[in-house]
């Protein structure tokens, strides 16, 4: 979006690129805060179902 | 040829713009990929949860099942299994292994797209303030290979999200049945 009429040369761009790089960084940071929990949420309830296997099974 | 000095146009072999339009494409294919994924991880988060209280109401003949899915050599004593179980738990416990196996996935993708982005952004800096050719060379490398990572890592995600997304529709299936 926008910006890309900074053609002077190399060196703006790659300013350009590495700004890009940084919300990157950030963005993808805080999606993965978000998504932890559910992470962590879903592998415990799975981890329920093994674990009444345990419980009740042989082991 | 030869080694004249035409510095008008840097870096001949980095096209910037090229490599900006395939991060922007990379990074919008990221974001809705990973909103696909956590909508998907509510989904089965409710299901197993569902799933989970049925098995305590009973609905789900646990116990049973549990011990068919252990299956002992023991000849002594075959596990006890008189009326007909719904072949519904053990199958539940394949899904769900699944689903934990794909949550740790994710997390490790996400690690590794992580740094991948931090490999490239390294090197960009790297680039501004390279003085030599040769470690200009080794920059743009870098660069290239950590945007080729990328790349991979997105499309390892979306094959995640694919067997979340299967997972899903068997949980569904078993849950309505009940």
């Amino acid at each position: 979006m926008g910006n890309s009429k900074k053609h002077h040369n190399g060196d703006l761009d790659i300013k350009d690129l590495i700004k890009l790089l940084e919300s990157e960084n950030n963005q993808i940071e805080s999606s993965f805060e978000n998504i932890e929990g559910l992470l962590k949420r879903n592998e415990k309830l799975a981890e329920h179902f093994l674990v009444i296997r345990t419980k009740k099974g042989k082991y | 040829m030869g080694n004249c000095k035409k510095q008008d146009r840097k870096r001949p072999e980095l096209d910037i713009n090229e490599l900006f339009k395939r991060i922007k494409f990379e990074s919008k294919q990221f974001q809705k990929t990973f909103r696909e994924i956590e909508g998907l991880l509510k989904t089965s988060k409710e299901l197993m949860q569902r799933l989970l209280t049925a098995k305590n109401d009973g609905l789900l003949n646990g116990n049973t099942f549990f011990d068919v899915a252990a299956t002992p050599p023991a000849p002594v004593a075959p596990p006890a299994t008189p009326a007909a179980p719904t072949p519904v738990t053990p199958l539940i416990q394949i899904i769900t292994k699944d689903i934990a196996r794909i949550a740790r996935q994710i997390r490790i993708l996400q690690q590794e797209q992580l740094t991948q982005i931090r490999r490239a952004l390294i090197s960009m800096v790297f680039l501004q303030t390279a003085t030599t050719e040769e470690t200009e060379r080794l920059a743009i490398a870098v660069l290239f290979s950590a945007v080729g990572a990328i790349e991979s890592i997105r499309s390892q995600l979306q094959a995640l999200r694919d067997e979340l997304d299967a997972d899903i529709v068997l949980l569904l299936g078993i849950a309505g049945e009940l």
